[in-house]
């Protein structure tokens, strides 16, 4: 017969802290202890297969601690535990969920005990019929009697087929038939050679099923040996313990239990192991949140990388610009001196105000054509304030303030929506409607808009107008060319930043040109008013 | 990194366990109420209405964000949260609440959070369905970029795992931590831009806010279903997002592993 279980200097103590912080103070500290219990102090012993062992013991003498013990509940404080076998424990209504009907919880535990769901289905008629408990089967646990829990708790745990089987007081709650179904199975296992231990007050029924008894007394094995003859020693020991009057017991017990308390455990306790494992994963863990650190910095400063790059950029064209107007501003110096010696440019550009007026000569004295905003022409030569420029070729001069050259444009794409802020409310709410008609002609717009104010004709074109919505609509031959937003916001102070920085060109003041993927928007600020054009100004070549 | 693979060793040799006792739960979850399993999706339903009426007609008056219904863009962030959320907080009391069912017995306690993210799963996935129909109802077509999808259920459930773990461990030791959790949790739903999206926030809070993880799946969620860009394209973040996760996960696994045997002297 081999060795089933073996415990050699086990001692299981448990800490008694006040308070929470105590507990607390226990987990980080473990030396930290302020009053210790030993439920079970150096236990050595060894129980082979197919042996029934009872324990017998009066309260507080550890034999609950050793039923957790030996089911590999709890760990043990020191000491060392060979357990070859699955055991499994019944005790009064122990791992049974209060809230789950009976058969819920045949289910779960069987789940939990890692059968798959047609082992379970096999099992569950056994367990009902073996624990008898009829029509309770359906109610919730926290319904049952002591009985019925621990009737059912037996009838589970004999049923997952364990290797070991720790009764713990779990059959002194059952009345008589119950007991005798139950001590039957008991010796079917005993017959298939499998390990029982068996906890009860009971001397009777200890004595009736049990091989060896195991006598715990305040924490230590007081005796261990064949059925009869512990049993015996037990009586013995209750009796003389019976007949002491009340202060003796007490007495009796204090001291016991004080004893018990002051065995400072063997405590060759395995000093803390910070072995090697313990501290490569903390480095790791160090290592990982420096990164992690690392990572989110990255991310506060806003994608550095990309930022850098763009920068470069940025600073490559600004150089372009400065050298450019470094050169402008030299050679105005000089052509100062000179007499107006002009400076070559031979750069296209936008004009950036509402009309100018193209003279002949530079002083200005004879006109010759007129061009409007976004016009496209080509400067020549600067002399002193004024270009000398073409378009279709014309040549003539107009003021350099007039226009902005391709190198001081911007390129920057900005979309609908960045506007928001100076959209009047009404519009605000609607602007997708409102664009989504872009595409359409005038008989659709005259359909789907109701509130006409004003329409007629102007140069450009025809004319709607619905002020309520704060939109007006310009066609060319029926086609929709421009939506104009009247009343927008230009005074909001978020908007002064953003069209500086984002307007593709502007006369500084009164007229700004942004472009989104799809229109061409110009604002007017002494106006208040947002065209948004169907087509955005042709790329300067 | 031995306690992650170990970690990650165990829930693999219960992989079967793991789903029976998700089944179930999910199971077993409603069956004392009239209506059953259809709470699971009223009770959503309510909160989807709840936050639509107050967030998307009170407060934004109905505008939408960018080209995308509010409703749609909402759903597309709260559907993600209805599993992150419960997710966490029942993930991280998991053991504790099991511990006197498993504790007599030999039972790889590891795996009960995982359980509990299991369990939740099957309503995130018909919720994922149901959301998908009502995309493509309103007329949005992520086309192409459906196909990360798996990707943000893997950050999703491997930052669900690593946290899980880890906080189911601290909420055994300290119990005041399950009550600290749960309000940061209510915390940081409205600290993600779930029901306001973030476009007009100054940058700078815009990139602290993103610091929380949730941001990083949230967002993902509504760039697969919107169709609005790919994982790769902010891989600063992506870098944060993993390094977080596996930093938690690691931390999660020692504790564990540290403190596993005696849970049940901590009660």
């Amino acid at each position: 017969m081999s060795t089933k279980i073996s415990f050699s200097n086990v001692t299981k103590v448990y800490n008694l802290y006040k308070k929470k912080s105590d507990k607390l103070m226990g987990i980080f500290f473990p030396s930290y202890r302020e009053k210790h219990f030993n439920a079970i102090y150096d236990l050595t012993f060894d129980v082979s297969e197919g042996e029934t062992v009872g324990v017998v013991g009066i309260n507080g003498s550890g034999k609950s601690t050793l039923s957790n013990l030996l089911a590999q509940v709890v760990p043990p404080t020191s000491g060392e535990i060979m357990i070859d076998g699955e055991p499994s424990l019944i005790a009064i209504s122990a791992g049974l969920n209060a809230h789950l009907s009976g058969i819920e919880n045949i289910k779960l535990k069987c789940l939990m005990l890692g059968m798959d769901n047609s082992e379970v289905e096999d099992v569950i008629p056994n367990i009902i019929e073996f624990a008898d408990i009829g029509d309770f089967m359906d109610q919730p646990v926290k319904n049952y009697s002591s009985g019925m829990k621990s009737r059912l708790g037996f009838a589970i745990s004999v049923h997952t087929n364990p290797d070991i089987l720790i009764v713990d007081e779990a059959l002194s709650v059952g009345d008589q038939t119950f007991y005798e179904r139950c001590i039957k199975k008991i010796d079917e296992f005993k017959k298939e050679g499998k390990t029982i231990f068996f906890i009860s007050h009971s001397i009777n029924q200890i004595q009736s099923i049990s091989d060896r008894v195991m006598w715990l007394h305040f924490g230590e094995l007081k005796d261990f040996g064949p059925a009869d003859e512990v049993i015996k020693n037990y009586q013995n020991f209750i009796d003389w313990f019976n007949e002491l009057d009340n202060d003796q017991q007490k007495n009796y017990k204090a001291k016991q239990l004080k004893s018990q308390s002051n065995r400072t455990p063997s405590l060759k306790k395995e000093k803390n192991k910070t072995g090697k494992g313990d501290i490569l994963a903390s480095l790791q863990a160090i290592m990982i949140l420096l990164f992690t650190v690392m990572a989110a910095a990255l991310l506060l400063l806003d994608h550095p990388v990309s930022a850098l790059w763009n920068y470069e950029e940025e600073d490559e064209d600004e150089e372009i610009v400065n050298i450019n107007e470094d050169d402008l501003e030299n050679e105005a110096e000089e052509t100062q001196d000179e007499e107006f010696e002009p400076i070559e440019i031979d750069q296209e550009g936008y004009i950036n105000a509402e009309e100018i007026i193209v003279y002949e000569d530079e002083n200005q004295d004879r006109e010759i054509d007129n061009l409007t905003f976004g016009d496209i022409v080509y400067v020549e030569e600067q002399f002193d304030d004024d270009y000398s420029i073409r378009f279709n070729d014309i040549q003539g001069f107009i003021a350099s303030t007039e226009v902005s050259l391709e190198s001081e444009i911007n390129d920057s794409i900005i979309s609908v929506q960045e506007l928001e802020v100076i959209f009047p409310d009404i519009f605000l709410s609607s602007w997708e409607y409102h664009l989504a008609h872009m595409s359409l002609e005038e008989d659709d717009i005259r359909e789907n808009y109701r509130g006409l104010t004003d329409q007629g004709q102007t140069d450009e074109g025809s004319y709607l107008e619905y002020s309520n919505d704060h939109v007006r609509f310009l066609f060319e031959d029926d086609d929709l060319t421009t939506l104009t937003v009247t009343d927008v916001n230009v005074q909001e102070p978020q908007f002064e930043a953003f069209r500086e920085e984002q307007a593709i060109f502007t006369d500084g003041e009164n007229l700004y040109y942004f472009e989104t993927e799809q229109y061409g928007i110009t604002i007017n600020i002494d106006e208040r008013e947002m065209e948004i054009s169907n087509s955005k100004l042709p790329e300067l070549s | 990194m031995t306690h992650v693979f170990h970690l990650l060793k165990e829930q693999y040799a219960n992989l079967g366990l793991i789903f029976r006792m998700s089944a179930y739960d999910v199971k077993s979850q409603y069956q004392m109420h009239y209506l059953g399993a259809l709470w699971q999706f009223l009770t959503p339903a309510v909160q989807i209405f709840v936050y639509w009426f107050v967030f998307g007609i009170g407060i934004r008056g109905g505008a939408p964000v960018g080209e995308i219904p509010f409703f749609v863009w909402l759903l597309c962030g709260l559907i993600p949260w209805f599993f992150i959320g419960p997710s966490l907080v029942q993930g991280s009391n998991s053991i504790y609440t099991k511990i006197n069912l498993v504790s007599k017995m030999k039972f790889p306690v590891s795996i009960l959070p995982t359980i509990t993210i299991i369990s939740k799963s099957t309503n995130f996935y018909i919720m994922l369905v149901i959301l998908t129909g009502i995309i493509y109802l309103s007329g949005i077509n992520p086309g192409i970029y459906l196909l990360q999808l798996p990707y943000y259920l893997l950050c999703l459930y491997a930052f669900l795992f690593a946290f899980t773990i880890l906080a189911s461990t601290i909420s055994i030791i300290i119990r005041d931590f399950q009550l600290f959790l749960q309000s940061m949790m209510r915390l940081l739903f409205f600290l993600t831009p779930i029901l306001w999206e973030p476009s007009r926030m100054p940058e700078i809070y815009h990139q602290i806010l993103k610091l929380n993880p949730f941001y990083y799946l949230i967002f993902g969620f509504r760039d697969t279903f919107l169709g609005q860009g790919w994982f790769y394209e902010d891989l600063t973040y992506m870098l944060y997002f993993w390094l977080l996760t596996l930093l938690i996960l690691l931390v999660g696994a020692i504790m564990h592993f540290k403190f596993r045997k005696k849970f049940i002297d901590f009660l």
